[in-house]
């Protein structure tokens, strides 16, 4: 219970920190929206689900409209809502999902259009935004389709005092990550008389996985900006998944699947959180989740322990005319730092609001009112810092406000360490975004997962293994139709001519 | 008898060790493998079942609607399969055992043989994501498991019970009232109970004819496992613990009665 | 008592609704659907003949979903039998106690296969794991969870699989042992028969027809698993646990490729039924002897 009433009391006082300063500058309280109810539809669990439920009361209140929110099985939620636009069946009239889903919602016209919307909510503070995801993450063809409530993309966590005691720095690239792992591969690490683990990644099938990989691969394949794309050719939707970086990246993923606990190919996020913050691994990597995680005094064993930097890179990047590794310079890497070309992967992208079209004028308004409040400042920078929410830091006042962070039980340091991290990875131009074409699901998570989960189990060999993804990838892009897959593809990336 | 003793011993502690383990990790009580010889830590609280409501805050709304659901399913399953055994068992026709049996290859047929196209009709007849639906599509997959038990048990009647009520000039539902069920209320009740059980557990049916408004104990515990899962091996322990309880109870009451759940073929008297 | 046309319609139309409406009826639409490219989200459908079945079979995850989920059959029921009939046979006579036995015995198989997945993940790992605590007892090292090898995966989930349902086997058949007269046991030892001859000629015949039964539903059973890998392991490592419903499942609810879902869950229907033409064979033969 302890750990409730902390959270309680961490919002309590955040609430109040915040509403002092912002001197309620946000929603009006005119009863706009009384009689109106909006159904928000999400995936079920204590995440996403219950800051919306937390939150819908002072909305309600706020404007007269009623919330309902809606919970289905993560695994669902994407045909579910799929399902209930394409039937015209419309049981819901907002929707907050993964982004990577535009491809398969904004082409057949099942998103409100929310360009003119944002500019026109000065509450929102649409620039507050990391550029990232307001230019990418939100935008598919240019037009503005979802108001992002959570800042996803994947880190790694490391040790600081078991890497300070051996003298070692926090990895820069991912062969330095591999050392590192090896060096403590099998110490007794929390003191417990057993040996432990050098690195802990999610490596079940069906789980998280192919983020891994992509954000390992991302290092090789991407270089020159977010628009530069990492999974297909920007020109002739060729599959970046045949090459010498690919072949890296796989050679890391299959070293570090034996650099663990020896169960790791049934692990999934759950099981290396878990490991990490007892205390059984020097490193992993993982979304912004651990860093709350870590400060949980019920759970964590090692507060203020932890130390949190952006992807490593690679000092070698695909040359993509020669199809070679090349050596990193300064037209092929423009963003590199120390010769290091790091791309923060924006894996699954984080949780965002959308509109389903099809709802009527005022419930559109309530919808986008509702949403707008979930991300505005006042309560989004509370809700980033309680690790239960789910939401992680996407909004430049996450990183200047820090009262709410000590607040929930970082120190100074860690907090800092946390958000550099994460400030240094939002504000890469390398970026990577995840895949948002129709029928991603396929792509990742049955094509490149099932090969991914092959590779690692030792059933198919490395060129094995990117020539099935490869073929896989172009046989369902050929189905769909190359050139319609090519064009969400370069919209995804915004990329006009 | 000596050898006896240990032997059941020994199967009790093979079946039950697991689940006392998850009773144990619901109240807090976790093993610590790290120490030689291993020991526990944590102390007993009822804070996880506490918690189970605040990680899954529409659980206990599951636990109502999986009671409600699996109630309605057997009562419905356990009556229309009623009928038909009856009928069957007092058929002219000489294949009726036959027919019996092959209701059991029905019994046996997974849902996921059939429900892709269900979730697809119930759709398109508009009852997706409703009691009706998943309460009808449970009793249909386990009504073939009563029409075969119930067969068996109303075989077994001597057809003499029912001529002298015939003779009284009763009709078919008075037959039925008042000399069939009776007799073989106790079949009933088992077969309730364990069509009840199979009903509570079901996954698949409630997962793909519902999106958010009908929830099921099965369909609220997979939720503790999927996408951003934290590291609540406690606390979901406890929700299994709670979605266990109802079932057992139900089981350790009517014991005796379970005891007439038989798949055995009847011999026609 | 005679029935009449009406008596009869009263007593099966409700069965005859129920089942043609939620079973039947989707289950034949499935069947015709699977020779077009239908879906629902699907704008023009047209006649594709085998298409689908050839894209399943061709399919190398589906074959391995074929093979795991054989294994799974011949490997599960005949354990679950052996294992079920053992444990009834120990228990066929009346002691002080038998009754809650029974009832504490029920209990693995009233866990659900997904809370049951939930739990032997947590059962199968080091930290707070029962094998582990166990091992640590016995002075040994520790077990990493066989969930995390591929070779491994697949006998585990057979073994979580045979621990839920064995006592439902036990529930089923321990009445029949119980109730065979206890002449019947004494005539045997009189003559001279060790324990396995009692088993073999008092305690088999007496539950044969039975025995038929059980593994008819036993059968059904696993060449459906679903729930049980869905948390358990997701169908890995690599494909080491994929079942075709599992397949089937992912095809038409992950990725929307309804057509092949729906075909390969026509596959398992075709499956069961088949060993259902054999339940029915074998038992027919029965009665004409």
């Amino acid at each position: 219970m302890s750990r409730i009433l902390a959270r309680a009391l961490v919002l309590l006082v955040g609430v109040g920190v915040i509403a002092a300063c912002s001197n309620g500058s946000n929603t009006s309280s005119n009863q706009s929206f009384s009689g109106t109810t909006i159904r928000v539809v999400t995936f079920t669990g204590p995440q996403i689900a219950e800051p919306l439920q937390r939150r819908a009361p002072d909305f309600e209140k706020a404007t007269g409209a009623k919330v309902q929110i809606i919970t289905v099985p993560f695994s669902d939620l994407y045909q579910k809502v799929l399902t209930d636009f394409s039937t015209k069946t419309n049981s819901y009239d907002a929707t907050v999902f993964d982004p990577q889903w535009m491809g398969d919602y904004v082409p057949p016209g099942y998103l409100e259009d929310l360009t003119d919307r944002v500019k026109n909510d000065s509450a929102l503070q649409w620039n507050d935004i990391a550029p990232f995801f307001r230019d990418f993450s939100a935008t598919f063809k240019g037009k503005v389709y979802t108001i992002p409530l959570d800042g996803d993309f994947q880190m790694v966590y490391y040790r600081k005092d078991l890497l300070q005691k051996d003298g070692l720095k926090a990895p820069e690239t991912w062969d330095d990550y591999i050392s590192i792992a090896q060096h403590f591969q099998g110490k007794d690490l929390n003191g417990d008389g057993k040996p432990d683990y050098g690195s802990c990644l999610a490596m079940k099938r069906s789980a998280q996985s192919y983020w891994a990989w992509i954000s390992i691969a991302a290092a090789y394949l991407q270089s020159q900006g977010t628009k530069q794309g990492a999974f297909f050719n920007t020109d002739t939707m060729q599959p970046l998944t045949n090459n010498p970086a690919a072949a890296a990246a796989l050679t890391v993923y299959k070293q570090l699947s034996k650099i663990g606990p020896p169960e790791q190919l049934n692990q999934d996020v759950g099981d290396s959180r878990g490991l990490f913050v007892t205390g059984r691994c020097a490193l992993s990597l993982d979304w912004g989740d651990i860093g709350p995680l870590a400060v949980d005094k019920t759970q964590s064993t090692v507060q203020d322990k932890v130390g949190a930097v952006i992807l490593p890179g690679s000092k070698k990047v695909l040359d993509r005319s020669s199809n070679q590794l090349v050596d990193c310079n300064a037209t092929l890497c423009p963003y590199a730092t120390n010769g290091v070309n790091h791309s923060p992967f924006a894996a699954f992208g984080g949780w965002s609001g959308a509109i389903n079209k099809a709802a009527s004028a005022k419930v559109k308004d309530a919808a986008f009112a509702f949403l707008s409040y979930m991300s505005q400042p006042a309560q989004s920078s509370v809700d980033v810092t309680i690790g239960k929410t789910g939401f992680n830091p996407y909004r430049s006042s996450h990183f200047t406000n820090m009262g709410p962070w000590t607040a929930s039980g970082m120190s100074d340091q860690a907090a800092k360490d946390y958000l550099g991290a994460i400030q240094s990875s939002l504000q890469s131009p390398n970026m990577v975004l995840d895949l948002r074409i129709p029928q991603t699901a396929f792509y990742q998570q049955t094509a490149l997962d099932t090969a991914l989960a092959q590779f690692l189990a030792g059933e198919i060999s490395l060129s094995q293994t990117m020539t099935q993804i490869t073929n896989q990838w172009n046989a369902k892009t050929d189905e769909i139709g190359r050139q319609s897959q090519l064009d969400a593809y370069r919209s995804s990336l915004s990329i006009t001519k | 008898m000596r050898l006896r003793g240990v032997l059941v011993a020994a199967t009790l502690l093979a079946f039950l060790l697991p689940l006392l383990w998850t009773a144990l990790a619901s109240l807090g009580v976790l093993p610590d493998n790290s120490s030689r010889p291993p020991s526990w830590r944590g102390s007993a609280s009822l804070d996880h079942f506490a918690e189970v409501g605040i990680a899954e805050p529409a659980f206990w709304n599951e636990l109502v609607t999986s009671v409600l659901t699996s109630a309605c399913a057997a009562a419905i399953a356990v009556g229309a399969g009623f009928f038909a055994a009856y009928g069957l068992a007092r058929a002219p026709f000489r294949s009726s055992r036959f027919v019996t049996q092959g209701f059991l290859v029905l019994a046996s047929l997974p849902a996921m043989a059939y429900v892709i196209p269900l979730s697809d009709l119930m759709r398109r007849v508009h009852l997706l994501d409703s009691f009706a639906a998943v309460v009808l599509s449970e009793a249909a997959a386990t009504a073939p498991l009563a029409v075969f038990v119930l067969h068996g048990a109303v075989a077994q009647l001597a057809p003499e019970w029912e001529e002298a009520a015939v003779l009284d000039g009763a009709g078919l539902f008075r037959v039925i009232g008042r000399v069939i069920l009776p007799l073989v209320a106790p079949s009933v009740v088992a077969t309730a109970l364990v069509l009840f059980v199979l009903d509570w557990n079901m996954l698949l049916v409630p997962l793909v004819l519902t999106s958010g408004e009908i929830k099921t104990i099965p369909l609220g515990l997979s939720d503790f496992f999927t996408f951003e899962r934290e590291l609540d091996w406690p606390t979901a322990a406890a929700a299994l613990i709670v979605s266990l309880a109802p079932v057992a109870a139900l089981v350790g009451l009517f014991h005796r009665v379970l005891g007439r759940f038989s798949l055995d073929l009847a011999t026609p008297a | 008592m005679r029935l009449t046309r009406r008596d009869r319609l009263f007593l099966f139309a409700p069965l005859a609704l129920l089942l043609a409406g939620w079973l039947v009826l989707p289950a034949l639409l499935g069947l015709l659907a699977t020779f077009t490219t239908y879906s629902p989200f699907a704008i023009g459908v047209h006649f594709s003949g085998l298409a689908n079945y050839a894209a399943v079979i061709r399919d190398p995850l589906f074959g391995s979903a074929a093979r795991n989920v054989a294994v799974f059959t011949l490997v599960a029921v005949p354990l679950e039998l052996v294992i079920g009939f053992s444990v009834a046979y120990l228990l066929r006579r009346p002691f002080h106690g038998r009754a809650a036995l029974r009832v504490l015995l029920l209990l693995p198989w009233l866990v659900s296969p997904i809370a049951s997945g939930v739990m032997w993940h947590f059962l199968f790992g080091s930290a707070t794991g029962v094998v582990d605590f166990v091992l640590g007892w016995l002075g040994r090292p520790d077990l990493p969870s066989p969930l995390g090898d591929p070779r491994l995966a697949l006998p585990a989930v057979i073994a979580v699989e045979v621990w839920r349902v064995a006592p439902f086997v036990t529930f089923l058949l321990l009445p029949s042992l119980a109730s065979i007269p206890s002449e019947r046991w004494e005539e045997a030892t009189l003559s001279g028969a060790s324990w396995t001859g009692r088993v073999r000629h008092v305690a088999i015949p007496a539950v044969r027809p039975l025995l038929l039964t059980i593994t008819m539903l036993l059968t059904g059973l696993s060449l459906g698993t679903f729930d049980a890998v869905l948390i358990l392991t997701g169908g890995g490592p690599g494909p080491a646990t994929v079942t075709p419903a599992l397949y089937s499942y992912n095809r038409a609810f992950g990725v929307n490729d309804w057509p092949v879902g729906a075909t390969s869950g026509w596959l398992i229907a075709a499956a069961v039924l088949g060993a259902g033409l054999i339940y029915l064979r074998l038992s027919r033969t029965r009665f004409v002897e």
